[in-house]
């Protein structure tokens, strides 16, 4: 058993939630026609169904802790906006790339993800390296890509 | 004579380059505090996308057996795991440095892991091909008790709570469904969405799940700056090779351990690390060294982790089910190329398997001279590239790595939204393992399911297709042990412990 203030409200939610998507996957196999479709995420979103109220009782009754459920004990607020900063990088740098063309999305997000994971003060040697070194690394990769192994990387509508 | 001409593929130039030039990235990568060795096989995996299925599973095997061995470094020399692999390796490495034997714990880390790795692919050649015939028997209702066999061992053996883990692989099997059905052609789960239609690429899923998280949390800490504070003395190697001799029973142990927890899918190289360990000082005469810089805890430890390597590739080649995580992105990437791995490839694709493992023997062998000089000449400066660097470089490898596969943008917003609820889930106890075994399995476990579930309808006999079967019956029976055997025997040690208590 356990004590109300070790016990984590993340995983009746997150029971929940996978209940709901198991619903969700159900409710989407009605509109097949062939049962090949259908019989196996149908079953495998009953199951998920049956496990997610399975997790909800076994926290209800109060047998895991936060920990024993491996809910991470670390705060999430440190760094949020780096985090952050560097999903949305990432996720922009794939819609940019039809537009900017796979070299200049590149470099951007490179730069942006630097800023993004720099902690030191930066002085001129680091204004001078770092620019440098991302640019070779970006430029290295693309080479190899799109000369050595041939993959038709974007060039870009907006390419200058 | 086919052996010879397999051999002899292997040793090609080409190859034996791409084992070399993967031994040093992956024991570069695996060195870093933080890389892991799935990472590095994950992002250098779209490399190989152009090359010989042989020739890229050398590449594949080389990066990986290099990366588990570069875990020690920094396990050694600063008592921070490069690889999760390496956990047991700070034991007794560190104080070995700190008493300033760190040159000589890295020499002995580097034959063990050859040892290990040498050991693991022997019986990754033995074993496979008797396996791979016995497989042959196995049909399609077989192939879908296998597959949740799989999901359930990886589930026991997973951190934190099982039913989460059993709800990350049923995730892992839904995305697996996603997109065009094969038999019926029925759009599946998209929800409208045109991205989803082609469904969710293997490789790039992994490369998300296994990357990202790592990146949101390096960016979201400072560099450590980490230095190695250990004077160097050189190799010792004359000295390593002697305490190698005297521990050689340790070393063929622990080597045998780590293969055979290398074939339990989902279970690496730190569960046999740790196990290995445990088991050397249980059996050590020197029991209260152990911790205190013990030749042998490095010895077990290390041997053992690269021996998965071997051994993890056992059912990985012989049933399609990865024997680890970096074997889950190597099947992800075999599929790619369009190479159908499972007890066929040995008959079909033999030339592919056996050059591939004459491949890993050589980069393994190869790893002696760079793990060494790396380990002695290069390792300070690996460890003083910036995070700032580092940080971007992955996460650019990742976009380009992911583009090149089906050459969409789409599979990069996909990769980049899972690795990010990859690690939203990690953070409430749902780890990724199980969630990739579920993709990664989800095709042969609808395939057997479903041409199971057809041919018990058409018998009207469902419940004696799917239960009446007795390599199915053996296999559902591994499958309640492994769910319920640990919480059995939790309860009966307990259950005598009371009773003895007065």
């Amino acid at each position: 058993m356990t004590t109300g203030s070790s016990r984590d409200i993340s995983t009746p939610i997150f029971a929940a939630i996978f209940a709901a998507i198991g619903a969700l996957v159900i409710w989407d196999t009605t509109t097949y026609t062939d049962a090949d479709s259908y019989v196996f995420p149908r079953t495998i979103a009953s199951v998920m169904i049956a496990l997610s109220v399975l997790l909800a009782i076994q926290w209800g009754l109060g047998w895991a802790r936060a920990s024993e459920n491996g809910v991470s004990q670390k705060p999430i607020s440190q760094s949020i906006l780096r985090r952050l900063a560097l999903v949305f990088a990432m996720i922009a740098a794939a819609l940019l790339m039809p537009f900017l063309g796979f070299l200049a999305t590149g470099m951007l997000t490179f730069a942006v993800i630097l800023l993004a994971a720099m902690y030191d003060p930066w002085t001129p040697y680091r204004l001078i390296v770092y620019p440098i070194s991302g640019a070779v690394i970006v430029v290295g990769f693309y080479l190899l890509f799109s000369k050595v192994l041939k993959v038709p990387l974007p060039e870009g509508t907006w390419a200058f | 004579m086919a052996a010879v001409e397999n051999l002899l593929a292997a040793m090609s130039p080409l190859n034996f380059l791409l084992a070399l030039g993967g031994v040093i990235a992956g024991t570069v990568i695996g060195s870093l505090p933080g890389l892991t060795a799935t990472m590095a096989v994950a992002v250098l995996v779209p490399i190989t996308f152009s090359m010989e299925p042989a020739s890229a599973l050398i590449l594949m095997g080389a990066i990986y057996t290099g990366a588990i061995y570069g875990g020690a470094y920094s396990a050694i020399l600063l008592n921070t795991p490069g690889t999760p692999s390496a956990i047991a390796t700070t034991f007794d490495g560190y104080p070995m440095a700190k008493d300033g034997d760190g040159d000589l714990a890295v020499t002995l880390a580097c034959i063990a892991s050859v040892v290990g790795g040498l050991v693991g692919a022997t019986f990754l050649l033995i074993l496979a091909p008797p396996l791979a015939s016995v497989a042959l028997a196995f049909g399609p209702v077989e192939y879908f008790w296998l597959a949740i066999f799989g999901l359930s061992l990886i589930a026991a053996l997973s951190e934190g709570n099982l039913i989460k883990a059993l709800m990350g692989g049923c995730l892992g099997l839904l995305l697996s469904a996603i997109g065009v059905a094969e038999v019926s052609a029925d759009i599946r789960l998209t929800f409208g969405s045109q991205v989803l239609v082609g469904g969710i690429e293997t490789v790039s899923a992994l490369i998300g799940l296994y990357c990202v998280p790592v990146l949101i949390d390096l960016v979201a800490t400072p560099d450590k700056h980490l230095k190695v504070s250990t004077q160097s003395k050189g190799l010792r190697l004359r000295e390593a090779l002697e305490i190698s001799w005297r521990g050689k029973f340790n070393l063929v142990r622990s080597s045998i351990i780590g293969t055979l927890v290398g074939i339990l899918p989902g279970a690496g190289g730190s569960i046999a690390g740790l196990v290995a360990y445990s088991e050397a000082r249980r059996s050590s005469r020197n029991q209260e060294r152990f911790g205190k810089g013990a030749p042998e805890g490095i010895q077990a430890t290390e041997s053992a982790n690269n021996a998965t390597v071997g051994g993890g590739f056992i059912p990985t080649l012989v049933l399609g089910i990865p024997g680890t995580p970096p074997d889950a992105v190597i099947l992800g990437a075999l599929l790619v190329q369009g190479v159908k791995v499972g007890p066929n490839l040995f008959t079909s694709e033999g030339s592919i398997v056996y050059t591939f493992i004459w491949g890993l023997f050589l980069a393994t062998i190869l790893m002696l001279p760079t793990g060494l000089i790396i380990g002695r000449y290069a390792y300070r400066s690996i460890i003083a590239i910036p995070k700032a660097l580092l940080v971007p470089t992955v996460a650019f490898m990742t976009l380009i790595g992911t583009y090149s596969i089906r050459n969409s943008t789409s599979d990069v917003v996909i990769m980049v939204i899972l690795g990010t609820l990859g690690w939203i889930l990690g953070r409430f106890g749902f780890s990724a393992s199980p969630i990739v075994l579920g993709l990664i399995l989800g095709s042969i476990a609808e395939q057997g399911f479903v041409q199971a579930w057809t041919i018990g309808a058409a018998t009207e006999d469902l419940p004696g297709m799917f239960f009446g079967r007795p390599i199915s019956l053996a296999i559902i029976a591994m499958i309640v042990i492994s769910l319920f055997g640990p919480s059995l025997v939790r309860l009966f040690t307990r259950a005598i412990s009371k009773e003895k208590t007065p």
